[in-house]
């Protein structure tokens, strides 16, 4: 073992693994922040003052186009799905296919960070609604204009809120229709009941295949809050 | 020897870049509730999470996998209600009911 290495030898790996680390480190924490920054919306984020609004409305659109993206390849998936015949890679389909709806579902959980920036907004929007309720700094004419405004922007934030609540849930639904059918096939497997397990798992790609049509139109639906 | 030091390092980066794709294991918790409020004071926490329902009936968490624990909080005191485990990429289902003046769990997995 001594001949292997030397001192020196084993310091310098070890330096190289540290410095892998730390490279990695680097990457993942600077990643997000360089992807926040040079994303779609980030010309009008520079413009406009950081708030709690922007913030989110910056992040749902990114959301909603991330849920294009991973709706299509929902999409391919049961398309492979239904073209399957033997039960080894059925199985491995509806797990993978499992781990995308989980991918999904995660942008947009309660406990998410989309979640709590949306209640933030929502919250914030609020307190500017009250604020302008009670001002007398501006004339009458000025407050009920920028009451209009944030009485608008409060109703459109909570709209958002709700399709946020609505996608998790209509995921949820996916997620929990993709696992018992899965689980049914797998039971099946066990009785030994190869043709029959192939049957179930490529009916699945139908019933996901209707989700993912009623989840397209959703997506259209699901709209950023103006400025 | 320049190979071996080559070899060393190459498997250095290799456990260093590892260290990248590690992601924890989640899965999801859809919690349900039949009852109209909790009493006053009163928290529902999940493991960790305050779980804030608002006006809905139900909302939808992502844990870690492994064992969860639904919990009603009141100050410093907390009441376990129910445990069950979360599987990676899979969706367990835990429906609250009053019964008997207290919370009732019952999961679904």
């Amino acid at each position: 073992m001594t001949d292997l290495f030397t001192p020196r030898q084993l310091s310098l790996s070890l330096r190289g693994a540290i410095c892998a680390a730390l490279l990695c480190t680097a990457m993942v924490t600077t990643i997000p922040v360089r992807a926040a920054e040079n994303g779609p919306s980030s010309p009008a984020s520079a413009a406009a003052p950081s708030t709690p609004l922007n913030d989110f409305r910056t992040q749902l659109g990114d959301v909603r186009k991330s849920l294009e993206g991973v709706n299509a390849r929902i999409e391919e998936k049961a398309k492979t799905i239904e073209s399957l015949s033997r039960p080894d890679a059925a199985k491995q389909q509806v797990e993978e296919l499992q781990a995308l709806i989980s991918q999904t579902l995660g942008l947009v959980v309660d406990n998410g960070e989309i979640a709590k920036l949306g209640a933030r907004a929502l919250g914030y929007a609020r307190s500017k609604q009250e604020q302008m309720r009670n001002d007398t700094k501006f004339t009458p004419s000025e407050r009920q204009a920028l009451q209009k405004r944030w009485d608008q922007n409060v109703a459109e934030m909570v709209k958002a809120t709700d399709d946020l609540a609505k996608a998790s849930g209509e995921f949820a639904q996916l997620l929990k229709t993709v696992q018992t059918r899965g689980d049914y096939a797998s039971e099946v497997l066990e009785v030994e009941n190869a043709d029959e397990m192939v049957r179930v798992v490529r009916n699945l790609a139908g019933d996901v295949r209707g989700a993912s049509e009623g989840l397209k139109l959703f997506i259209r639906s699901l709209t950023p809050p103006e400025s | 020897m320049r190979l071996k030091l080559t070899c060393a390092v190459l498997a250095a980066l290799a456990v260093g870049l590892a260290g990248c794709d590690w992601r924890e294991e989640t899965g999801f918790v859809e919690v349900k509730k039949s009852f109209a409020s909790l009493a006053v004071g009163d928290t529902l926490v999940l493991n960790e999470t305050m779980l804030d329902f608002g006006t809905r009936s139900s909302l939808v968490i992502q844990q870690p996998t492994g064992t969860a624990g639904l919990q009603v909080r009141r100050g410093e005191t907390s009441r376990k209600l129910c445990e069950f485990a979360v599987r990676k990429n899979r969706m367990v289902t835990v429906t609250l009911a009053a019964a008997n003046g207290g919370l009732r769990c019952s999961v679904q997995s």
